[in-house]
């Protein structure tokens, strides 16, 4: 049985689809369920990461992103 | 004059729409390109079939579901009815994000249009959006713009008349959400005729959810309450008969919104592959790899430092020569109407004098830095460099956008604080505004840089450079522990989620950029010349210049102070001098210049000359380096901390403002001194 894993626990690069979008406010920034998304950049010190989500690059931080349940897409 | 229509502005934050408000009313607002910009509404005004017409630009949002601020702002101006048409601005590159809200918009308002914008971008990106297909699905006018060059605009402004004058066509929501037991129940039970305007439907929806801004809407609209608290009992007792509760119902609404997005877009856009890539992509793929991105990020910064500190000298001193010349006629003129040599002195050797020095002083580099900065933000670049430094405002329990704040805080602390507005949170927007102090202004870069070539650099040009480059990282270093400290006591929290949209690269409007920032500096400066530097030289003319007993006001000031000072590694005069710069920053070393001179006006020195004028004062490298330090962290300016009174609204938060950063900087010159004093006394 697949393990939950968080957004924030992708890999950088690694493609994964949302399970679960938790908050109202992502989903509607398009981290709802089914949408495809790819973290691309870690900041400095790390915490917070870019991810890209249908073509569109949003930093989020850590914090939030292990608020969505994602499954990694081979 | 006839009534015009007021057309709203709706839409996502980097859609342009703020360019496409601009290119209406010709009111050339400026617009940065990183979401969070228009915070609040602009208004303007535009010549629509001959009649003028009101447009509203509504902040940027991505639905009428969610709770920040501006978004219950909009729905409360949707809802209101003010708008006779609400003109949606979307990006075509991105439809399927940017549809939500339009539809969304056309199930509460009868009368909608969608601009869809930035075509030219979509089709460098490979996409390509069919304007006949998303007319047809959504059932409403769409038309095809290029608001940065002005493309379909006319045909923008003849859409929003015929809409006006069209019938009302409301976007009809339908699917399971669960709530049509709950609406039935209201349906039924509220009283007919209540819902006014809005259709029934909408009306029984509002109701259901029951929204602070509907309610507010409502009662602006003047119903009365005894009605309104009706219609909240109604809406608790429809509450039960909901399957889950009001939010997961909210949710669920949302949730059609986007699928239908995705619905449309999929039949209405056409995504051909483009070769070489994205621009915006390659750039990132080159800059946002940490660690190589910090560096860059630290470069341009330094660049811009250093563009704005060389660029001001050669027209700073043309600018003091002007006033010179500009002051040597007007005494000739004052005293050729026999005025009394106390009142010259008052006029000309206090207000004339301060004025010109922080004009002077203060212009060019303003009109430097600034355009600056606003080139970075249209490019696209401040979001980035505040993804690169989240990592170390979020330990700090800062907002991300701080690292933003901070950055405008080194043009102009006023301005940085009001840039503060960026930040939704109010806990976190205090803390920015608390700590914008701590990074040196234009005003102080002088004064920093002057001690630190003299006194810091022992004679070698790029150890006073490096010197300037620790005391950014300094300042920026306090920033943060500051911040770490409030965030645990003062205003403790928790962090609000930090989302920040990345906008692809985009080339700036450079002629208009430069032009509406240089004639915003100037006349921010020239105003606070004439309010702050006028009454504050008159004042500082009287300290230096009234006696009483045998020693000026002034000198009785330093005297008191010394104690203090002492402790800190300075003196009396200098702390005085601090004092009394408050009212501007530039006139602190002046004020000093003026007392060791005994000249009783401001004095300049060349770096020379105020070399020797120091030491012979007793000055050594650790007062200039105790001087530094204060220079870093004391109190805010007079206009920083009025602005600071107007963004808070609170005196109180004000006056931490005053003692917050003066502690600090007390301080850390203790601990200097003190330090200083124990190394002289061990070797």
């Amino acid at each position: 049985m697949a393990e939950e894993i968080t957004l924030a626990q992708v890999p950088l690069g690694q493609l994964c689809r949302v399970e679960d979008g938790a908050q109202l406010r992502l989903m509607e920034l398009g981290f709802c369920g089914g949408s495809l998304i790819r973290p691309l950049y870690g900041c400095f010190g790390g915490g917070t990461r870019v991810y890209c989500v249908k073509g569109t690059m949003i930093a989020l931080r850590d914090r939030d992103a292990s608020q969505i349940i994602i499954r990694v897409v081979e | 004059m006839e009534k015009g229509l007021c057309v709203a502005l709706a839409g996502n934050p980097n859609t342009g729409k703020s360019t496409v408000f601009n290119a209406l009313t010709g009111l050339k607002q400026h617009t940065g390109n990183w979401s969070g910009k228009t915070v609040g509404t602009a208004r303007g005004r535009c010549l629509l079939e001959g009649k003028e017409a009101q447009i509203v630009d509504l902040p940027g949002i991505y639905s009428l579901f969610s709770d920040s601020a501006e978004e219950r702002y909009a729905k409360g101006f949707l809802l209101s009815g003010q708008a006779d048409v609400v003109l949606v601005v979307l990006d075509a590159g991105s439809l399927e994000r940017n549809l939500p809200l339009a539809l969304q918009t056309a199930w509460l308002h009868p009368r909608v249009v969608l601009c869809l914008n930035l075509v030219d971008e979509a089709r460098k990106q490979g996409i390509c959006v069919s304007r006949e297909r998303l007319e047809a699905m959504t059932g409403l006018p769409v038309v095809e713009t290029v608001a940065r060059e002005g493309k379909g605009l006319e045909e923008l402004k003849a859409s929003l008349c015929r809409r006006a004058e069209s019938l009302s066509f409301f976007y009809e929501k339908t699917g399971e959400d669960g709530g049509e037991p709950a609406l039935d129940y209201l349906r039924e039970s509220l009283p007919e005729g209540a819902e006014g305007r809005l259709p029934r439907e909408i009306f029984c929806r509002q109701v259901l959810e029951g929204s602070a801004e509907f309610y507010e809407e409502m009662m602006a609209q003047g119903k009365e309450p005894a009605e309104i608290l009706e219609w909240m009992y109604l809406s608790e007792g429809a509450g039960t008969l909901l399957e889950d509760d009001v939010e997961v119902w909210r949710r669920k609404q949302a949730a059609w919104f986007l699928e239908e997005a995705e619905r449309i877009a999929g039949q209405v856009c056409r995504r051909e592959t483009v070769s070489g890539g994205d621009l915006t992509h390659r750039l990132d793929r080159l800059l946002l790899q940490s660690p190589l991105g910090f560096v860059w990020m630290g470069l341009l910064l330094a660049l811009v430092f250093w563009i704005t500190v060389a660029g001001a000298n050669l027209p700073s001193s043309w600018l003091m020569s002007g006033f010179q010349t500009l002051g040597g006629w007007l005494r000739q003129g004052l005293e050729g109407l026999g005025t009394p040599l106390w009142l010259e002195g008052l006029l000309m050797d206090g207000m004339y004098l301060t004025l010109s020095w922080v004009v002077a002083v203060m212009l060019p580099p303003m009109a430097i830095f600034f355009p600056l900065f606003t080139l970075l933000e249209d490019l696209g670049l401040l979001p980035r460099i505040a993804f690169l430094l989240d990592g170390f405002f979020q330990r700090a329990g800062a907002h991300g956008k701080q690292a933003l704040t901070l950055c405008m805080g080194f043009g102009c602390n006023a301005a940085g604080v009001t840039a503060c507005r960026i930040i939704e949170s109010p806990r976190e927007r205090l803390i920015a505004i608390l700590t914008n102090v701590f990074v040196p202004c234009n005003g102080r870069f002088p004064t920093i840089i002057l001690l630190c070539s003299i006194f810091l650099s022992a004679g070698l040009p790029f150890l006073g450079g490096a010197a300037v480059c620790a005391v950014v990282v300094f300042s920026v270093t306090v920033t943060l522990a500051v911040s770490f400290f409030l965030s645990r006591t003062l205003l403790k929290g928790t962090p609000s989620a930090f989302v920040l949209e990345l906008p692809p690269y985009r080339r700036p409007q450079i002629r208009q950029v430069l032009l509406r920032s240089l004639l915003d500096r100037t006349i921010f400066v020239l105003g606070r010349a004439v309010t702050v530097a006028l009454p504050a030289g008159a004042f500082l003319w009287v300290c230096a210049n009234v006696s009483l007993g045998d020693a000026t006001l002034l000198g009785l000031l330093a005297d008191f102070l010394d104690p203090l000072g002492s402790l800190m590694g300075l003196s009396g005069v200098i702390l005085a001098a601090f004092l009394l710069g408050m009212p501007a920053n530039e006139i602190v070393l002046p004020i000093l210049f003026m007392v060791y001179s005994q000249t009783g006006m401001l004095t300049e020195a060349g770096t020379a000359q105020a070399g020797a004028l120091l030491a012979a004062n007793g000055w050594t490298w650790a007062t200039a380096l105790c001087a530094v330090i204060f220079s870093l962290n004391h109190f805010p300016c007079a206009t920083t901390l009025w602005t600071i009174r107007k963004e808070t609204g609170s005196s109180f938060w004000m006056a931490v403002a005053f003692c917050l950063p003066t502690l600090v900087g007390m301080l850390l010159c203790m601990a200097v001194h003190g330090g200083c004093v124990l190394f002289s006394l061990v070797f």
